[in-house]
């Protein structure tokens, strides 16, 4: 097991590497940081846009920006700076990211990493009491339909579900503002505050999270009801069930510990498969609730071009990614005594 | 361990880290009372130098905590905020010769913390400006214009510049010069990093001389601001300002009806029709501010870099021809509720404005007879063609909404005369992307393109015709970082252009902008739509009486310190 574990992490060495250069590669070329200025009212000048071209290292061709993203520029020549009086010379003060240097941000001049920092704690707040209650709201809807498949219930729950699974999170995410807030006051009712993470109570702050829970929650909900619902059905018409209700066992116990133990096993993989993007955010609903996460953090430096910041979510979701395929891989041993990894 | 009891123990983790954070998270709440003013900005401030940021949220945050020399009313009027009169060469503070301005600060000014504001601060903010080491991006116009910088005394400074400068509010007052850096803050900074360009004090500022201090910044959610009790004009009457980000403006608005914003200062023109049934106890007021929404034309030369704009757009017939198709009036009233009108000046809503020259109307009859006229005449399909080339533009703009339904009205108009477009739009990002790299109007990726172009209110020099219509500033591979996307190139305006910067004479300066007015309404370079408003919403319900909102070339805060909340 231990020589499984090395292996897949020595694997995904070279894999993230190749995936860093082509995301590289894409971020840069989708736009330009200096765009900014083009509408401001004091342009700076094709002077001044050069030293900050130079500065960032943006003039330099990208396999050499790259390198530097990886390695740094403090062993490189210095850079030449135009001035009134000739040139200066600074040296590069960037160490790469091997050595732990993520980059500056190119809008803020923070370094990177202090972004993500400041928006992570709150995107995890948001997503993991949504995720959360999903598959727990999922588990319990899905097993009750598949037990009672083609009921009035089951075809009730699958409806609603499929409403909202068809209906787009920001039109979702508007009416429930248009309804609890805003006609909530019309009505003389008190209105369900949002619009950020409140005034740092935990009470407003959970009451700011109503809204956007529910509309994560709603929008996400009908994909594993299904996916529980059909992944029980396949099981409950096993053999092993049927021997287990003729030995008489209560109709619950077969439910839980013979047919959803084994339907669960799916059930693992896809939210193996989730769990890291919990860390990327909500980009519509953390943007209509005005939600400091990580997904409004992406989009708003891939509006400036930040490809420092953009790089770094985006490696952070790579490397997520991994390591959680190899968590999936290692519970399953511990869910599934079968399953050996050699 | 049972999935129920897994369960329960995550549950228990994340309700408790949820707390952790809440606790670490802690902040001086926050009621929405007679104290407070919650105002909604769309953008998060990217920085808090002034120096350092181009983004108009940022230097709006920056105007509530940092004063300026002087600032504008709403009705354009100069008021002296930390200088005791505005120079000019009757009272002696501006040399016969334009070259040299003496400026007086108000006695016993003082910063935030205390310490005394002393015309020290001033010298050290110009040596910052000037010194390259520093690279303030927005202090360009002042660091090439000014030779020397010297104390007369504590309260007292002079400037002495490489040519006649006769707008000092460019050089010292708002909008040239709106942040004033504390020398006590900032000269230790600049002596251990050698730049002030990345220092921690920009982004989070301690030491201010506005009408507020920021308290807190919770990034990606708002910002806190209290009262400054050593503010010139006094502490506000409005104790604290709190400023929410939503970044949604859909949200933003809903948070405004709903009573959760007292003040927004971005409403979209397409938006206010909405806006104000929203809730009828909304205000809103619009301030011309200078910016003005062109379609622009791509008359680069093929062979030097830029892709060359579609032939047809070479002959002054059919540019002028497209300004005749166009029907603005309705865009502006149907689009835009009726907040802006037509233009045809690049001057415009400014007092240099030739008002003589009036609007082109829309004649799409006059539109259709040049351009047969100029040999485009309509070819089988309804297109108009000309030896086998068919009338065919592409048109872009951003991605912003407000625009792209312009985009969608422009196209039906123009297919009336037989002018077929192609709609295109682009993230900002790329579509004012640099030429080296690749930036869709700087390597003529366009025929016609629509942004927008600014222009001072207060001196007749206009920054648009100087940069972005000069020969000088044409974009190509021999000058990649060129400002003129156009390829216009007209001698005779680049002389007037040089008249309005540097004449002394103000009668002669304004003959020289009727002039340039003259002739980008002949030879239509660009074709303006329209003044852009700068248009605020608030809440009446929470403020006493009448609020005062600054020019958008000054300070909308300008009079905050006489806002009063019931």
């Amino acid at each position: 097991m231990t020589r499984y574990i090395l292996r897949r992490v020595l694997q995904s060495i070279p894999l993230l590497f190749i995936i860093s250069f082509i995301l590289f590669n894409f971020t840069n070329s989708l736009g330009d940081p200096l765009a900014i200025y083009a509408e401001s009212r004091n342009r700076p000048s094709a002077r001044d846009r050069e030293i900050i071209l130079k500065r960032l290292g943006l003039d330099r061709p990208i396999l050499e920006q790259y390198l530097i993203w990886l390695v740094g520029n403090d062993w490189m020549p210095p850079v030449e700076i135009p001035t009134d009086n000739g040139v200066r010379y600074e040296r590069g003060t960037r160490r790469g990211v091997l050595r732990g240097d993520l980059g500056i941000s190119f809008v803020t001049r923070r370094p990177s990493w202090t972004r993500i920092e400041e928006r992570l704690p709150w995107t995890l707040v948001l997503m993991i009491p949504s995720y959360l209650i999903t598959v727990v709201l999922a588990i319990a809807i899905g097993i009750f339909s598949a037990v009672r498949q083609y009921s009035f219930w089951d075809n009730l729950i699958t409806s609603v579900s499929f409403f909202f699974y068809s209906m787009p999170i920001f039109f979702v995410a508007l009416l429930s503002i248009y309804i609890f807030a805003v006609q909530f006051k019309r009505w003389g009712l008190e209105p369900i505050k949002w619009g950020g993470t409140g005034d740092g109570t935990f009470a407003s702050l959970l009451q700011h999270m109503v809204l956007p829970v529910f509309c994560l929650v709603a929008i996400q909900l009908a994909g594993y009801v299904r996916f529980i619902r059909s992944s029980m059905l396949e099981v409950l018409n096993q053999d092993y069930i049927r021997t287990a209700r003729a030995k008489g066992l209560a109709e619950g116990e077969v439910v839980r510990r013979h047919a959803f133990k084994n339907a669960a096993l799916p059930l693992v993989t896809l939210i193996g498969l989730d769990l890291p993007f919990l860390l990327a955010g909500a980009v519509v609903t953390e943007r209509i609730f005005a939600w400091p996460g990580m997904g409004r953090l992406f989009i708003e430096s891939f509006e400036r071009a930040d490809v420092p910041v953009m790089m770094t979510i985006l490696m952070v979701l790579s490397v997520a990614v991994v390591v959680f395929q190899l968590l999936t891989d290692i519970v399953y041993t511990w869910l599934d005594p079968r399953i050996r990894y050699s | 361990m049972t999935i129920k009891n897994r369960i329960r123990f995550a549950l228990a983790f994340v309700l408790s880290l949820a707390m952790v954070l809440a606790g670490i998270g802690a902040a001086p709440t926050y009621a929405q009372d007679s104290s407070t003013l919650v105002v909604g900005f769309a953008q998060e401030p990217d920085n808090m130098n002034g120096f350092y940021s181009a983004m108009a949220f940022a230097q709006w945050a920056n105007d509530l905590v940092q004063a300026s020399l002087y600032d504008f009313t709403d009705e354009l009027q100069p008021v002296p905020v930390l200088i005791a009169e505005i120079p000019s060469r009757e009272n002696g503070g501006i040399s016969e010769d334009f070259k040299e301005y003496t400026v007086k600060l108000k006695p016993g000014l003082k910063w935030s913390d205390g310490k005394p504001l002393t015309a020290r601060d001033l010298v050290f903010t110009y040596e910052m400006i000037e010194n390259p080491a520093n690279n303030m991006v927005q202090g360009g116009a002042i660091r090439d214009a000014l030779e020397a910088v010297e104390l007369v005394d504590e309260t007292t400074f002079r400037l002495k510049f490489n040519a006649p400068k006769p707008f000092p509010e460019d050089l010292i007052g708002s909008p040239g010069l709106s942040s004033i850096l504390p020398e006590h803050v900032f000269r230790p900074i600049f002596e251990r990093d050698g730049t002030l360009e990345n220092a921690e004090e920009n982004q989070n500022p301690t030491v201010f001389s506005g009408p507020y201090v920021l308290r807190e910044w919770k990034r990606g959610e708002s910002m806190l601001f209290e009262a400054n009790p050593n503010y010139v004009f006094g502490e506000p009457k409005i104790k604290r300002v709190l400023i929410r980000f939503f970044p949604d403006t859909d949200s933003q608005y809903a948070a405004l009806a709903a009573g959760q914003l007292d003040y927004v200062p971005n409403v979209s023109e397409g938006d206010l029709p909405r806006v104000a049934a929203s809730n009828p106890n909304l205000k809103l007021v619009t301030v011309f501010g200078g910016y003005i929404e062109s379609l622009w034309m791509n008359l680069q030369e093929e062979g030097k870099g830029p892709r060359a704009g579609h032939p047809a757009l070479k002959d002054v017939r059919v540019r002028r021809a497209l300004r005749l198709a166009i029907d603005r009036e309705t865009i502006t009233k149907e689009l835009l509720a009726g907040a802006t009108s037509p233009t045809d000046s690049i001057y415009s809503r400014s007092p240099f404005e030739n008002k003589e020259l009036g609007v082109t109307p829309y004649a799409p009859e006059a539109a259709a007879k040049l351009l047969d006229e100029a040999g485009w005449t309509l070819g089988p399909d309804g297109v108009r063609q000309k030896d086998g080339v068919k009338l065919e533009l592409r048109y872009s703009t951003t991605t912003a909404g407000w625009r792209n339904n312009i985009q969608a009205v422009i196209q039906q108009q123009l297919a009336k005369v037989g002018v077929s477009v192609i709609l295109e739009k682009y993230p900002a990002s790329a579509y004012f992307g640099t030429y080296a790299n690749n930036g869709i109007l700087a390597t003529g990726q366009y025929d016609i393109g629509q942004f927008a172009n600014n222009t001072a209110l207060t001196n007749p020099a206009n920054v648009t015709v100087d940069e972005a219509l000069s020969c000088a500033q044409i974009v190509s591979d021999d000058n990649p970082g060129g400002n003129n996307w156009t390829g216009f190139c007209n001698p005779e305006m680049d002389a007037a252009s040089n008249v309005t910067k540097t004449s002394l004479d103000p009668k002669e300066r304004l003959a020289a902008a009727y002039k340039i007015q003259e002739i980008l309404r002949d030879e239509v370079p660009l074709i303006n739509l329209f003044p852009r408003g700068d248009n605020y919403a608030y809440n009446t319900t929470r403020f006493v009486g009448t609020i005062r909102i600054g020019s958008g070339v000054g300070n909308q805060w300008f009079d905050i310190m006489n806002w009063e909340l019931k």
